[in-house]
């Protein structure tokens, strides 16, 4: 009924203000998106992750400019090109991308599960009722909160790899298509694993359960299903699981070219990570927006 | 308005609502009572599209909560005072929900003001103390000036001051003409707020109907009596459906018979009366004896 509200005050006795209505807007996915903004940045735990990736990275980066003398004097046993060991230089830092999905898996993860676990929900819930849109504008704001955050993640890979290759002579050709494919390919495989990560938080609802599931498939995957190649003596049905099995896809979509003639092609490996995305995704919003908060 | 048709609600075997129906009208404040898991949370949970019902409906203002296109005009509620993430500040809480309707950041100083909460809106919720929580969770209520007010044991952690601000504040909101709805288990605080009251008993309803009423009718009427002649008049007062309770040598307590009749009885005596007063039962008692089958959890005697 939007009725005239005269003001109650904090000390009862105290004079009350007039007021007019306050302008309320309706509820549209751009506004619950902002709000699901504002919630990423208000949240002191995902400063915590998002210093804690980027201590990894300078940690990777501080070991690749150890390392890169090694680098050179193998390169130069080997005979192999400058602009390849140039490439090699950068592949070897942009590994860390891999641990940078568990970190930003479990953010993701993180922010949807705390919602639960603060009891949260309740009050995003009768701010924004309809499921859906809350669900999509909480995975759009958080993945687009990764996104940016790899993007650093990815400029200050640049900000001392570039000099560190120029130094050693072996700077590979800037705008290369290996050098972008590396740098697009390792920053969309952090976006969509973390959003494995989310759909698990939906699904599961609690901050340990999703982030043990999740490291689970990411670590444990290739671990069980080594193992079981090496029970079933070799079988074809797993060396043909294997190709499908997260890392697996991860590594054949950053290597921008099939690598092993088991290797899946390029573009298909991008599809079935987005499967997976979507395998945790779904699920996870279906049964957010059916169960009780 | 709030509307519920043949609401119901189970978990598994366990029936926590039991297909109640009930409208509560504008301008009003409806006390919602009941013993610990009579379904009272549970019910406005279901308002507020947080949990399904199995069966029937409850809606405001003629719509399920999700369908309404900006739901902070027009319901506020106060489900639970923990509703917030302890790493915001109740300022931030109350910015982020803001977001959602393009509410001014004005008018979230307004409410932290109203509430009484400027001097630790920018303070993490997690030092908080429950009373804080609550009035944050109240602020959050009010920052879309909704028409509808929920609120589940709002003045829990409160002290006598907030108490007595909640109560004023839910007065002053069913006086502008908005739908108040409001579950507590202090019945003293009920009594000088609801004018209403449905009491929910194993997920039924059990009364529903006015304070005055209720009262009325599961209560027991008595009537002090005050007389030098004390003995004297409780024999002229003796009957089949009378009940007399001495207090001491001038005072006693009758009940079946109402003051008047019993002013008109020492008149025929000649007897002169000190003191003739009515003694209503309290909210109290009358809820206590009327939900005494419904307590689920009863408390052991004191020994």
């Amino acid at each position: 009924m939007n009725a005239h509200i005269s003001h109650a005050t904090g000390t009862a006795g105290a004079a009350e203000p007039e007021h007019s209505a306050p302008e309320v807007a309706e509820v549209t996915f751009s506004r619950a998106l902002r709000a699901e903004w504002l919630k990423l940045l208000a949240l002191r735990l995902n400063w915590w992750l998002c210093a804690a990736a980027v201590a990894l990275l300078i940690v990777t980066l501080i070991a690749t400019v150890l390392s890169t003398r090694f680098l050179m004097a193998d390169a130069s046993l080997t005979g192999g090109d400058a602009r390849q060991t140039g490439l090699n230089l950068f592949e070897n830092a942009f590994s860390i991308f891999t641990l940078v999905t568990l970190l930003m898996g479990a953010l993701a993860a993180v922010a949807i599960t705390t919602e639960h676990t603060s009891g949260s929900i309740r009050s995003s819930l009768a701010a924004v009722p309809n499921r859906t849109v809350f669900f999509f504008a909480k995975l759009l704001a958080v993945l687009g909160f990764i996104g940016a955050l790899t993007a650093v993640l990815v400029v200050l890979s640049f900000a001392v790899l570039l000099p560190l290759s120029g130094f050693y002579d072996v700077l590979p050709e800037l705008l290369g298509p290996e050098i972008w494919w590396l740098v697009f390919s390792s920053w969309a495989v952090v976006v969509i694993t973390s959003a494995i990560g989310f759909g698990l938080g939906a699904l599961l609802r609690s901050t340990a359960g999703a982030v043990v599931t999740y490291c689970l498939l990411l670590f444990s995957g290739p671990i069980a299903l080594g193992l079981l190649l090496a029970v079933s003596g070799g079988a074809g049905w797993v060396t043909e699981l294997m190709r499908f099995e997260i890392f697996a896809l991860q590594r054949q979509f950053i290597a921008g070219t099939a690598s092993m003639s088991t290797d899946l092609p390029v573009p298909l490996a991008g599809l079935l990570l987005l499967v997976w995305a979507g395998a945790a995704v779904v699920p996870g919003w279906l049964v957010f927006s059916r169960r009780d908060a | 308005m709030i509307t519920a048709n043949g609401l119901r609600k189970t978990y598994g075997a366990t029936t926590a609502v039991d297909g109640i129906s009930f409208a509560l009208a504008p301008g009003k404040v409806t006390g919602f009572l009941g013993p610990n898991g009579a379904g009272k949370s549970t019910t406005m949970r279901m308002a507020m599209g947080l949990d399904r019902p199995t069966a029937g409906s409850i809606t405001i203002n003629g719509k399920a909560f999700a369908e309404h296109r900006a739901p902070l005009r027009e319901v506020g509620a106060v489900l639970d005072a923990g509703a917030a993430h302890p790493g915001w500040t109740g300022r931030q809480q109350l910015r982020i929900l803001a977001a959602t309707h393009d509410i001014s950041h004005a008018r979230v100083d307004e409410v932290i003001e109203m509430t009484g909460l400027s001097s630790v809106a920018s303070k993490r919720i997690k030092g908080y103390s429950l009373g804080m929580s609550q009035r944050l969770g109240i602020a959050a209520a009010l920052l879309g000036d909704p028409g509808v007010l929920i609120f589940d044991e709002p003045i829990n952690g409160l002290d006598p001051e907030g108490v007595r601000w909640v109560r004023q504040l839910v007065r002053r909101l069913a006086g502008q003409g908005r739908t108040v709805f409001i579950s507590s288990h202090l019945m003293s605080e009920m009594a000088q707020t609801a004018d209403h009251l449905i009491v929910l008993g194993r997920g039924s309803i059990i009364a529903d109907q006015p304070v005055g009423d209720f009262i009325d009718a599961t209560g027991e009427t008595r009537v002090l009596v005050r007389t030098e002649s004390s003995q004297e008049l409780m024999n002229g007062l003796a009957g089949p459906e009378v009940t007399l309770v001495c207090q001491d040598a001038e005072t006693f307590e009758v009940r079946g018979l109402d003051a008047r009749s019993i002013g008109r009885r020492a008149l025929e005596l000649g007897l002169v009366i000190h003191e003739l007063t009515p003694l209503h039962s309290s909210l109290e008692d009358s809820y206590l004896k009327l939900t005494g089958d419904y307590v689920e959890h009863r408390s052991g005697g004191l020994s």
